[in-house]
């Protein structure tokens, strides 16, 4: 004898999403979020332990120290204009201490977890504290990525490797561009003049990105590094590979420039 | 108690770290082999909690997750849901669909396929197990 189908309960549960569906826009959902953080928390980090097991020392200390030349050639850059357009010190941007929020990394979403390039990460850092929308989520000097999705006690931001970023950017030497990510942890800087000079090597840095509210990348942000370069018949673009691997990252920053 | 053991440690691996489906294919299979409705519950519960793990639109999930087995269990009046071939449909198009819904991957086809796997050798656990064949 066949069963009847759970019609009623289906309805019942559609009608409970709805309701939680409601609540989670109104922020009455914090009290959850909160308690699943430990679990997420705890869960991330053995994951996290066990998938930096098979990485050396050495190369973790090569990697910070090419972070570190690289901050460094960003800064003379930096200076050097500075010094040649005279500007002043309102035009300066570097970034203060008191513009950052530290967060802790609750979980980094990839299609094979360690394995497979991530695509989003969650932070516990939401609207309670302040966290908007499009807001730039940093490591050091380097860029890595915008606030897609903002709850209470959480926020979702998505590496510009993310086939859904985009954001305006420029290399060292100044020609302007778009970061448009490409899934699969590809990225590319699309939409350069051909009369504009690019070469392999460049490092790519964010660009002019904040809208009327004050949320957006501080520029000058390390992006990634220039590895080869395409032709067409506009236009000219670029293939960047980030310098920082994001799915170590246990503790990031929002930047929070307004 | 070591299915509840693998639905957790799915749960928490699809809230934390993976993109693939793990959950929906877990309990697609147990709808089909039990055809229990405690699993449209335990699929409520599953889909609020990975929507706040994951940031995405609470209660998203849950309605997605709620109305694919209700058209599973309306498609085995006239048809066996218990076949290979169901499981094969059911798992790529379900979890096509639950990607396009909540996922920003570039991989989404990839990734149906993935879980299409997983859902064949889950099924062919429970035929090994509990011989539902």
């Amino acid at each position: 004898m066949r069963r009847q189908t759970p019609t009623f309960l289906f309805l019942f549960l559609i009608f409970f999403s709805a309701t939680f569906y409601l609540l989670g826009n109104a922020g009455s959902l914090g009290f959850l979020e909160k308690g699943l953080q430990p679990v997420q928390k705890s869960t991330f980090g053995f994951f996290n332990f066990f998938g930096g097991v098979g990485k050396s020392e050495e190369l973790s200390r090569l990697k910070e120290e090419n972070l570190n030349l690289s901050k460094k050639i960003v800064d003379q850059k930096k200076l050097e204009s500075d010094i040649a357009a005279f500007r002043n010190q309102f035009e300066t941007e570097t970034i203060r201490t008191s513009d950052l929020l530290p967060s802790e990394v609750l979980g980094i979403k990839g299609f094979v977890p360690n394995i497979t390039p991530p695509e989003y990460l969650v932070i516990d850092k939401g609207s309670a504290d302040n966290v908007r929308k499009e807001d730039a989520v940093v490591f050091k000097d380097n860029y890595v990525g915008k606030v897609e999705r903002v709850s209470i006690f959480q926020s979702k931001v998505l590496f510009p490797t993310n086939s859904a970023f985009s954001t305006s950017a420029k290399t060292q030497t100044g020609v302007l561009g778009v970061i448009k990510g490409q899934g699969g942890g590809e990225m590319i800087l699309d939409n350069v003049l051909l009369s504009e000079k690019i070469s392999v090597g460049d490092l790519v840095l964010t660009g002019p990105d904040t809208d009327l509210n004050g949320s957006g990348a501080s520029p000058n942000l390390i992006i990634g590094k220039i590895v080869s370069i395409e032709k067409s018949e506009l236009f000219q673009k670029a293939r960047i590979k980030s310098l920082i691997d994001y799915s170590t990252l246990s503790r990031v920053f929002v930047f929070r420039g307004r | 108690m070591i299915l509840a053991l693998v639905f957790l440690f799915a749960l928490v691996i699809e809230g934390t770290l993976s993109l693939i489906p793990l959950v929906f294919v877990i309990l697609l299979n147990l709808l089909i082999i039990k055809r229990d409705n405690s699993i449209f519950y335990i699929a409520f519960l599953a889909g609020i909690v990975l929507d706040l793990l994951s940031v995405r639109p609470v209660g998203l999930t849950s309605a997605y997750l709620v109305t694919f087995f209700l058209a599973v269990l309306l498609y085995e009046r006239k048809f066996e849901i218990k076949s290979f071939f169901f499981i094969t449909l059911a798992s790529f198009f379900g979890s096509l669909g639950l990607l396009f819904l909540t996922s920003f991957s570039s991989v989404i086809i990839l990734q149906a396929i993935v879980a299409t796997c997983i859902s064949l050798i889950v099924f062919k656990f429970y035929e090994s197990r509990l011989g539902v064949l």
